[in-house]
């Protein structure tokens, strides 16, 4: 640089100076938070709100198939890509009652729309990250109506 | 109803966002392992400990993450003179509410670690260094904060200019004055030593 060349030597002996490195507590803690950021533990995906109420008894009957469900699934083997599943699990979300429906034989039926969110948790073994995926889809359920 | 659920789907769609955030991870680490000293280094004009500029870092450096994550900002590592900039804003509203501060408690007497230094000499038993660096560390905020953007944080003038809200030609001529300070103060010192 040519206004300060006369300080060449000046500005060579403070690049001599080197900044003090961060503590350790300091980085591990911006490290931690980065990793938090970064997905580590949190939710990726949108989570269906939960803001809607139970609708009664049919809601909780619905409670019991979906858990029944969720404990009959199966989980098929992959190849080893470095990653293990740790949990699975089904949930439901949204809850509403769309109605009476007649079917083609007569039978009085309440239909119901439920959104069901799949979630499931994957840790990458080389790393120790962690990440929890939920994917929410919707689902139409038929409950017989036997009283009115 | 029979429902089917997609396992093999899901397992490939978490791992595809698990190498994301992995390598997204990495990247903001290896940029802070690189950039981190001299983010602090600028960071402790702002605070009045050590502790306070790594307060102040850390919380630019979350401030810039979610700044990165707009859209079309890619997610990675942010762009040094912005980081400055936002350390600079931080240690700003950090100084006034350190001057709201400083009024309620006038009669307290804060002790100071003269031991805390900036700047580590390369060589340790470097007395020249040494003396650069108590310079360094006395020059006026204003002078030393170029120095430091100039020096360490590797910036251009046009850059530094921007990170301060000055003219170019005031950046130039701020790192210039400081420049001569410094020279004169070691002219001094040696003087001193000779003596």
């Amino acid at each position: 640089m040519r206004e300060t060349a006369p300080y060449a030597d000046l500005e060579k002996a403070l690049m001599g100076l080197m900044p003090s490195a961060l503590s350790n507590l300091t980085q591990t803690e911006i490290f931690a938070q980065i990793d938090e950021l970064a997905g580590n533990g949190k939710v990726v995906g949108d989570i269906i709100s939960r803001r809607s109420k139970w609708l009664g008894s049919i809601a909780a009957a619905l409670a019991v198939g979906f858990f029944a469900f969720s404990s009959d699934m199966q989980i098929s083997a992959a190849p080893d890509d470095g990653m293990d599943l740790l949990t699975e699990s089904v949930h439901m979300g949204d809850v509403r009652d769309e109605g009476l429906y007649v079917d083609a034989d007569g039978l009085a039926l309440r239909k119901i729309s439920v959104c069901v969110v799949d979630e499931s948790s994957l840790l990458d073994r080389k790393t120790g990250i962690e990440v929890k995926l939920t994917k929410p889809r919707k689902e139409t359920l038929f409950v017989l109506v036997s009283t009115f | 109803m029979k429902r089917k659920f997609t396992e093999t789907n899901d397992r490939s769609y978490g791992i595809k966002i698990m190498k994301m955030c992995n390598k997204l991870s990495i990247e903001w680490k290896h940029w802070l392992s690189v950039n981190g000293p001299r983010l602090l280094l600028f960071a402790r004009s702002w605070g009045k400990s050590r502790e306070d500029a790594e307060d102040l870092l850390q919380e630019a450096m979350l401030k810039m993450w979610h700044y990165q994550q707009e859209e079309n900002r890619g997610s990675g590592p942010p762009d040094l003179p912005l980081v400055f900039s936002t350390i600079r804003f931080g240690g700003l509203m950090l100084h006034r509410s350190d001057k709201r501060r400083r009024k309620r408690e006038e009669s307290i007497v804060y002790l100071h670690d003269f031991q805390d230094v900036w700047l580590d000499p390369v060589m340790e038993d470097d007395e020249d260094a040494v003396r650069l660096r108590d310079s360094v560390q006395n020059l006026s905020d204003k002078l030393r904060e170029v120095v430091v953007l100039k020096t360490w944080g590797e910036l251009t003038f046009a850059q530094i200019s921007e990170v301060l809200a000055i003219s170019p030609n005031t950046a130039a001529s701020r790192y210039r004055y400081a420049l001569e300070q410094l020279t004169q103060d070691l002219r001094q010192m040696k003087e001193e030593r000779h003596a």
